[in-house]
């Protein structure tokens, strides 16, 4: 098993049913020489659902998730998911500053044959590993497509509480890639705004109206498209609107935006799988 | 109270127990540190979809009223957005403490089934304890047969997204 940089991918539940967010992540990073390395035999990290039963118990799965990155000589962990990213930096930060819970985690991860290696490292987002490449290649965007608006959503977790990522109330390292792209950012004030996450499954019209105001914020500053991190966040930005009535505003993918700008063809990238048709690109 | 919706009443022994086991744990101690600013209400995005909203919520707990937070709504409306506690000048871990009210409620049987979360978490963590891996679809197909009367609206979104090849 080999690995490039020094990091293994975690790609999450959500990873490979999402609108194209592996299609795209995958002909975008092979287009930079960046090499994504599946980190092998991983689980799902437990999300919230975990912390909700188990309360600070909940720690379990993700430690046992960078249990295994450790042993296979991991020196961090990026994934393209603000959930995955939340649960295993929370689950860090938990047990570094809990010596039993460190422990007795470690523990148990060995009882239930788990690797005996340290159930924590660094962990970064993809957004943050792609944007570190600095500048991409304006030459290729077309110029009809240079005048698109696209609207960053961060969603919650990317940078809240993580002060260390970004401003955790107006973060800007996804608009500064927008703009790295040649596409023109859109100012909106809703872009940490909650989209409703699994609530959606119970309390639909509540979380609905959530993505109602997003949606309609975007639109009042003229956005084209939304560009987002996460895919909870796409599926429920994309799906809501179906039945909200409003103009529709398609959801994308960062990395399927900053395809679009390296030229990738659109068929590499997925776009077929969005419920929103992006028409205008 | 008034202001609470109809609870099981505990008698004041209960309640007394209930309150020690949870400011032996590391979120009651954190609920002691808050100033009840509100600042924590206000920036909830579904605070007004709650019976008892955040601030309320920690002051009930500091009173002693445990039972009342613990069979409510509102701990299970929580999204874990973090807004609060980034927001919060005490930093009152308030996601945590909601997350600890979760296992206590669960434990007295106090969550009602129109909560309906727990069913999705239970789901969840089943599917993770004994697959390894979420899949969503599952996820939704479980949670539709603890809870038929949210799924007519959804059965679209199932065939686009199967169309799609999303499921």
């Amino acid at each position: 098993m080999t690995m490039s940089d020094g990091f293994y991918f975690y790609p999450g539940c959500s990873y490979e049913t999402a609108a194209g967010y592996k299609e795209s992540v995958d002909a975008v990073c092979s287009r930079l020489d960046i090499r994504l390395e599946e980190l092998p035999d991983w689980n799902c990290c437990g999300s919230t659902a975990g912390f909700s039963l188990q309360g600070d118990y909940g720690v379990y799965h993700p430690a046992l998730v960078m249990a295994r990155a450790s042993q296979a000589g991991a020196k961090e962990l990026v994934t393209g998911c603000n959930g995955c990213f939340n649960t295993l930096r929370k689950t860090r930060k938990l047990l570094l500053q809990d010596q039993d819970l460190y422990a007795g985690t470690w523990r148990k991860i060995l009882q239930e044959g788990g690797p005996d290696s340290a159930p924590q490292l660094p962990v970064r987002h993809l957004l943050q590993v792609l944007s570190s490449r600095g500048q991409m290649h304006k030459s290729s965007l077309s110029p009809d497509m240079s005048g698109l608006r696209v609207a960053a959503y961060y969603g919650c977790l990317f940078s809240r509480p993580w002060t260390d990522v970004d401003d955790p109330e107006h973060p800007q390292m996804l608009d500064r890639f927008i703009e790295g792209l040649g596409f023109t950012p859109v100012n909106y004030s809703l872009k940490t705004a909650c989209c409703g996450a699994a609530h959606a499954l119970g309390f639909r019209q509540s979380t609905e109206a959530l993505v109602q105001r997003i949606i309609l914020a975007m639109q009042d500053k003229g956005a084209h498209l939304a560009a987002v991190i996460c895919p909870l966040c796409q599926l429920n930005l994309e799906s809501a609107q179906l039945s909200l009535g409003l103009p529709r505003l398609p959801v994308l993918f960062f990395t399927q935006v900053a395809g679009l700008a390296l030229g990738v063809p659109r068929k590499e990238l997925g776009l077929d799988k969005l419920l929103i048709a992006p028409e205008k690109i | 109270m008034r202001f609470l919706h109809s609870h099981k009443t505990l008698d004041p022994e209960h309640q007394e127990t209930l309150s020690r086991s949870f400011f032996q744990g590391r979120a009651g101690k954190e609920v002691q540190h808050c100033i009840q600013c509100g600042t924590c209400s206000g920036s909830c995005p579904l605070a007004h979809e709650m019976d008892l909203g955040p601030r309320r919520i920690l002051a009930l707990l500091r009173d002693g009223f445990l039972a009342e937070v613990l069979g409510s709504r509102s701990i299970w409306m929580c999204v874990s957005c973090n807004a609060c506690l980034t927001r919060c000048p005490q930093g009152v871990p308030v996601s945590d403490i909601m997350y600890a009210l979760r296992v206590m409620s669960l434990e007295h049987n106090l969550a009602r089934r129109e909560f309906k979360m727990p069913d999705v978490y239970r789901g969840f963590v089943r599917q993770v304890e004994k697959r390894g891996r979420v899949s969503e679809s599952r996820l939704a197909a479980g949670y539709g047969l603890l809870h038929p009367s949210d799924m007519p609206g959804r059965l679209s979104l199932a065939l686009r997204l199967l169309r799609r090849r999303r499921i």
